[in-house]
């Protein structure tokens, strides 16, 4: 769904997906239409294109145990110079922040993938939040559009 | 994704186009895994035509690079500029894995190699 702004644009913008992976193919159309609207700069677009993948992949893979429909809700909005985007399920309560830093030391041999995902979240943007409220999760990510003075 | 797999001098290389994310990374992973398994000891891929890796991306990248190790081949990188070389630098395989700026270096390392 997207929501005109006082200038026709579109300020926010929100989208429901089902709890799939074949899912994630329509959110990166979502978040390109945004961006393309906006006018976002790669590196903004790299973010939330990234971010959405890491965030979504996890709550998909690992926040159904019951194995059963779910429907969550993503939420992108520009406000006072910055993309706010959030990502909200019923899944079961989890804070991906508070996960331990990934061990990006060593080469190819020593090197293990796990924690990779929540690290290129919390690095790409400027603020990274969870919430449980309810029985829903949200995570919700933040990245400044204008560089910083 | 479209993977377009070539041979030059001896050097198995594989060219990805789009993006590696949680949808394509296991598609890519399998094929260059199943290149190397054939026996090609010599890889470099180009990621010039790729625009973003998430993790699932380096996931692949990494499982790939750890078999070429086992069988004692090597793996190479190049076209790693861009968004790919931000992403690269955060997740710091930009230190481990080898990278050169072109495909022209990267078939002449492994062959040297």
């Amino acid at each position: 769904m997207v929501i005109p702004g006082p200038t026709g644009a579109m300020e926010r913008a929100e989208l429901r997906i089902a709890n799939r992976l074949a899912e994630l193919e329509r959110v990166r159309l979502w978040i390109e239409e945004f961006a393309a609207a906006h006018a976002l700069p790669m590196p903004v677009l790299t973010s939330l294109l990234v971010s959405f993948d890491e965030v979504l992949t996890n709550v998909i893979s690992y926040a159904y145990a019951d194995g059963g429909d779910h429907e969550i809700l993503l939420r992108i909005a520009l406000r006072d110079g910055a993309v706010a985007a959030e990502v909200e399920d019923d899944g079961a309560p989890y804070d991906p922040l508070g996960a331990p830093p990934p061990d990006l030391r060593g080469g190819i041999g020593e090197r293990s993938p796990g924690g990779l995902g929540i690290h290129f979240v919390r690095t790409l943007n400027d603020e990274v939040a969870y919430e449980r409220r309810g029985n829903r999760n949200r995570l919700s990510f933040s990245k400044r559009v204008s560089a910083a003075p | 994704m479209e993977i377009m797999i070539g041979q030059s001098a001896g050097v198995s290389t594989v060219e990805p186009k789009g993006r590696i994310d949680s949808l394509t990374a296991k598609e890519f992973g399998d094929r260059v895994c199943a290149l190397i398994r054939s026996g090609a000891n010599r890889v470099v891929i180009d990621l010039a035509n790729i625009a973003y890796i998430s993790s699932a991306g380096f996931r692949a990248l990494l499982i790939a690079g750890k078999l070429a190790e086992e069988s004692n081949g090597r793996l190479v990188l190049c076209g790693v500029v861009g968004e790919v070389q931000r992403l690269f630098d955060i997740s710091a395989f930009s230190t481990a894995f080898q990278i050169y700026p072109t495909r022209e270096e990267c078939i002449a390392k492994v062959q040297a190699g």
